[in-house]
This record gives structure tokens, sequence and C-alpha cells, in this order.
């Protein structure tokens, strides 16, 4: 059996002192994950390390640490696994693997975190139970089930907090709503038997630290081992915020977004001198008043755009100037427009966590051409995408093969 | 010897603020032989903006750019990170199923357009990954005339070519992660390990929340590897 070195963060608050590194072996085989090396670390070796652990298969979410740096489950990383990780960083394959507690959290002992200020109560900021309108129906109520479905990505979170330690946004803003709660905000707004989506998507939006706080990072995405991908939530909040219920946020991102989409209507590619100008004060050289909160904006990020010049990073002063951009030639933006056109009536969304992939053509994958593999082609690596994509599931409507859990989230405080 | 040609998405930001990043690619991919044929017709990636306002209409646009990438008989080649992010979400999505596909190459007939899944040779590779997977570290290597020598010199990848790893490409590459330490190794400078190489510049929110983007920033730029220094003990 190969061995392993765990090099663990330790911090023992009664000691008085503070946190240090110490490095255990552990000759384990390569499929057991790092949470069963330390608990061996723990039984044979150290009692006095302390690790919060329950189910040891990823369903109950206590075991949230960093291995190597990535917010994770210690139970889903198998020691093989994290040993390449950790050799490769370091080429060097006998790198110890680097296990700390969670990030964006107060420890409280060794691994432990103490999770209620940064994730307990950010998802009870959210009001994450249902409140339907009107008197409860007779019987139980009957949803389409496709909007069920689409709640289901949301409600497969076990609450671990991987995605809040390696959320950046937080990180620099602990009051931002966080990645957790927002992907549990949308499985309520996506609900059709929520009587409150509109009031749940106007708090979010007037939070300075809700919807437009996030930086779109992707660190959620990776983080998280149920597949949820809280980005991919927060964005669609967003559009259901922006286009659906026509919210304006205290943020000025929708503002952003409909000024950023409006430019590359009129002119293909972005003009940053526009886009900084129409994301604080849309219409400014237009019919309509900018408010005083937009000349701020402006007047703010003007310091910007003159310590670019000073330093000859925007070479000419007319790229300052907004309007002055270079064109797609020939009829290039008609096509553009088309785009915008079709695009615009459809606004399908399709969601692959629903519907799967496609098989990848084998031609394509194994041609020996040095360019031949395909980008972005791979496997979305979650649980519970649907192994689906048969030619014909791909030509029929998507036939959703919704293996629901049942949902972890009502279950109570742990 | 042109052995590497290209169809070339130059991105906005290179036409704009930053136009220091087409012209530094420029006279290095002269210098090496790749040719490049600018797709002067194709647009904006959306940046995950347009995303965010609409998820087919962003990926229209990029099925476009990739349409007129795929005209040209050649694989694509951009120079921006996060135009590598913004098309690959939109690839993967126009790759995962042949209905939708067909629905966005509707809006491309007209141009007589069309993205062809798979198209035998095409991919869509930032400059970086051209460079380390198609050019090749020690051909560059070979190239090198004037060491980079005493230079330290600290990666900053952009948040769009590392994450999500499923989505650009890292079960086959896994290293995409390391490519710039490597290429700063080739060119004979040290590459400097710090916590923010992998972290957010800020700007997605520098217009939203402009306190949150510059904390990152600074996070970003400032902070040294935690696992490098000893543990502090304030946690
Ligand atoms: S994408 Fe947004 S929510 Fe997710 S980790 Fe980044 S900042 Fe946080
Ligand atoms: S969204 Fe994912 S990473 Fe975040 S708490 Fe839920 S299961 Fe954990
Ligand atoms: S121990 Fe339950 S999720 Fe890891």
């Amino acid at each position: 059996m190969p061995e392993y070195t765990l090099k663990v963060r330790r911090y023992q608050p009664e000691t008085g002192e503070g946190p240090y590194w110490q490095e255990f072996k552990v000759e384990l085989d390569p499929d057991l994950s790092v949470l069963d090396g330390l608990l061996k670390v723990r039984d044979e070796q150290d009692g006095s390390l302390v690790v919060r652990c329950s189910c040891r298969a990823a369903i109950c979410g206590s075991c949230g640490t960093k291995i190597n740096g990535q917010s994770t489950l210690a139970c889903k990383t198998q020691l093989g696994d994290a040993q390449h990780g950790a050799g490769r960083r370091a080429q060097d394959g006998t790198a110890p693997i680097v296990v700390e507690p969670m990030g964006n959290m107060p420890v409280v002992k060794d691994l432990v975190t103490d999770m209620e200020s940064t994730h307990w109560e950010k998802i009870r900021r959210v009001t994450p139970w249902l409140l339907p309108e009107g008197d409860p129906p007779e019987r139980e109520y009957v949803v389409p089930p496709e909007s069920m479905i689409d709640v289901t990505q949301s409600m497969a979170c076990i609450q671990c907090g991987a995605c809040v330690s390696a959320c950046l946004s937080m990180e620099a803003d602990p009051e931002f709503v966080g990645p957790a709660a927002l992907a549990k905000a949308y499985r309520f707004v996506g609900d059709p038997r929520d009587g409150q989506t509109r009031e749940r998507l106007y708090d979010l939006a007037q939070d300075p630290h809700g919807i437009y706080d996030c930086t779109h990072c992707f660190q959620c995405v990776d983080a998280c081992p149920k597949g949820v991908a809280p980005m991919d939530q927060i964005m669609r909040l967003r559009r259901k915020a922006g286009h659906d219920q026509d919210i304006d946020d205290v943020n000025n991102g929708r503002r952003h977004e409909t000024a950023f989409t409006k430019i590359i209507e009129r002119k293909g590619t972005l003009d940053e001198s526009l886009l900084l100008q129409e994301s604080y004060a849309q219409g400014f050289v237009g019919k309509l008043m900018p408010t005083s909160g937009a000349i701020k904006g402006l007047l703010g990020s003007l310091p910007t755009a003159i310590r670019g010049l000073r330093t000859g990073k925007m070479r000419s002063l007319p790229k300052l100037i907004p309007g002055v951009h270079h064109k797609l030639p020939g009829d290039a933006q008609q096509h553009v427009k088309r785009a915008y056109e079709h695009a615009e009536e459809h606004r399908e969304e399709l969601n692959l966590y629903i519907t799967g992939e496609e098989e990848i053509e084998p031609e394509a994958d194994e041609a020996q051409e040095p360019l031949a593999s395909a980008v972005g082609g791979g496997r979305q690596d979650m649980d519970k995408v649907t192994e689906g994509g048969s030619e014909a599931a791909g030509e029929a409507a998507p036939t959703p093969e919704a293996d629901v859990e049942p949902e972890p989230d009502e279950e109570g405080d742990r | 010897m042109a052995d590497l040609k290209l169809a070339y998405w130059p991105g906005c930001v290179s036409r704009g603020f930053t136009p220091e990043l087409h012209g530094s690619m420029a006279l290095v991919a002269d210098r090496l032989g790749i040719e490049l044929v600018e797709l002067d017709r194709a647009n904006c990636c959306g940046a995950g903006v347009i995303a965010e306002h609409n998820t087919e209409l962003a990926d229209t646009l990029n099925a476009r750019t990739f349409a007129l990438a795929q005209s040209t008989g050649l694989a694509m080649m951009n120079i921006c990170s996060t135009c590598q992010g913004a098309q690959s979400e939109c690839q993967q999505r126009l790759d995962a199923d042949s209905a939708y596909r067909a629905h966005i190459n509707e809006a491309l007939a007209d141009e007589g357009l069309e993205y062809e899944k798979g198209k035998e040779g095409w991919t869509n590779k930032n400059f970086l990954w051209i460079l380390v997977e198609e050019y090749g570290l020690d051909r560059l290597r070979e190239q090198v005339t004037r060491p980079l020598g005493e230079l330290r010199v600290g990666p900053f990848y952009g948040c769009y070519i590392l994450r999500p790893k499923h989505r650009i490409g890292y079960e086959d590459h896994p290293d995409r992660d390391l490519y710039l330490e490597r290429l700063i190794e080739a060119l004979g400078a040290t590459p400097v390990e710090y916590d923010g190489a992998r972290k957010c510049c800020g700007f997605p929110v520098i217009t939203m929340n402009r306190e949150t983007s510059l904390r990152q920033r600074t996070r970003s730029t400032r902070t040294p590897t935690a696992w490098s220094r000893p543990a502090r003990s304030a946690t």
C-alpha cells in the first residue's frame, strides 16, 4: 500500500498557540479518501486531531475542507488523486497533500470551522422556505414536472460550505450573501408554488451585497461537490430580476449589462469608453437625465481612465471618447443584428444539468491532428448529470431523467 | 516556415484600452512563424455579461464567430482569458444538444454560416495554450536569444481560463493552470509563487461594487502564498 504524507494545518486554541503545520504519514489504498487518512491519523497517531464528518459518502456535507488549496469534501477526494494534485503543482510526486480548514470562516479547532455567521445566517437571510400565495389547495399542489426539475440543481446542495470557502467575493466582502445562499434563493424563486418571486428578487437586487456582488470567478462552480454550480444560479437570478421582472438594482448591475448588450448590437465589438459612460449614466448624451449616483460613478471612474492615459496604456485620446470605435466591415453588423432578433425572440435557456450532453463523436476525439482535441468538449463532472445524449435523445425534446434526491435542506440544522 | 496557421479572433479590449495585448502577441507570433488570419467580421464574445442577459444570444453570437472561423478551414485562436472562457461556455452548450444547435444555426443561415460540432481539426485555443500545446516549449526555448535571467515574474491567469475545469478542457490538458509558470521558466526567468496568481482581478464587479472589486484586486496582487509562509496566529 502506498504511503501518503498529510500536511495538516492545526489550530488548538486552548494551548494559546497560533496555527501550525504538522505532517503525518499514513499507509492506505489510493482509492480511499483523504478523510479516511485523517481518521486513521486520529485513531492511530494523534487523538487530538479534530475533524468533522458523519456520512463519509458525500451526503451529509460535514467534511468541507481545503485540499491542496481546493475547497472540497474530504470524503469525496481520493488519496491517489490528492497526491497527484499535490505532486503536479510542486513538480514533485512525493510532495505532501496539504489539508486546511475551509476559508472565509473562523476556525474553531484544527479542521473544524464555524459556519454560523458565514453560511447559516446567510442561508436564513434568503428566506429558505416556501411562501405560497392564497389558501393552500384542498389536496396537494399540482405543478408541471419541468418546473420542478428546473430547481433540482439548486436542491442538490448539501450545505457543505465548500463554495463559501472558495468564494472570492466573500473574501473581499464578508457581507456578500454568497454562493450557497443565492443558489438556495434560486431554489425558491424558480419554484412555481412560491408566491413571492418578485419580492425575493427585488430584495436580492436592492442589497448591495446581493446578486450583483458576485465577481463571476467560477470558484464555487469548481468547489461544489454536488454540481449545484452556484454561479449559474446567480446568473439565472440576474436574468429573472433584470429581464423578467424589470427590476433595477442598487449596484447598477442591470444597467451595465443592458449597456453592454446594446453596444454589441450597435457595434459588434465592445466600445469600452461607451460602456464606462453608459454603465453609470445611461442616456447621458441622450434625452434621459442621469441620476446623481450615475454622475458620481462616472466621475469616480475618471481617475482610472486618466491614469491609463498617463501610463501610456491608452495610446490615444480618441479611445477615451465614447463612440469612436472600430466598426465591423461590410454587412457584418446587419448579421449581428439578425442574431439579436432571433435570440431575443426565443430566449431559449439550455440547462445542461437537466439535458445532459450528447456523446462526443469518436472521430473528432481520435483524429491525430495536433489541433484535434475539442476544447471544452469534456463531460461535466457532476453526480447527477444524466448520461443521456444518445442521438435520439438529442433530437427529441430533452427527456430529463430526474433522479430527484429528497431535499436535504428542510431537515433543519445539523 | 508557417507550420501553424490559425483563424485569429483579436477580441474587443485589444482594440480598446489594452492594445498591448494584440501588439505583443503579433510580434511573438511573427517571430515564431505562426500565421494568423484575422476574423474581422466576428463579434464580441459577450464576456459572460450577455449570457447574464440572455444565454441564447451569447450562444448565437459565439456560434457566429466559430462559424466564421470554421469557414476559413483553420483552427481558431484568441488572446484573452475572458474570450476563452465565455466562448468555451457557449461551445459547451452548442455541442451538447443537436436540436439546440440547429435552432441557433437558423440565425446564421442568412449569412451562409453554420457552426459544426466536432469539425475535424477545429478547436478554439488561447495563445498561451497554442504556445504550449501546439508550438511546444522545447521549440520555444530554442528561439530564446536573450534569456530573461534575473527577472522574477508573478503569473496572473484570469478566472475564465482556469475555471470551471470541466468546461475548458482540463480533462485532456490537466496542466493548463501551470502553463504560465512553465512559459516563464522556458524564457529563462523565475516564476514567483503568490496566492493571487489564480484569483480574481475584481474587474467584473468594478461598476457594481467598487469596494468589493478593489479589495479583490489588492488581495490578488499583494498576498504572499499561504503555502510558503508560516501560519499566522490570527485566523
Ligand atoms: S462566482 Fe460569484 S458566488 Fe461563485 S465563488 Fe465567485 S464570486 Fe463567489
Ligand atoms: S452549493 Fe455545493 S458547495 Fe455550496 S454548500 Fe451547497 S453542496 Fe456545498
Ligand atoms: S462526511 Fe458527509 S459529506 Fe463528507
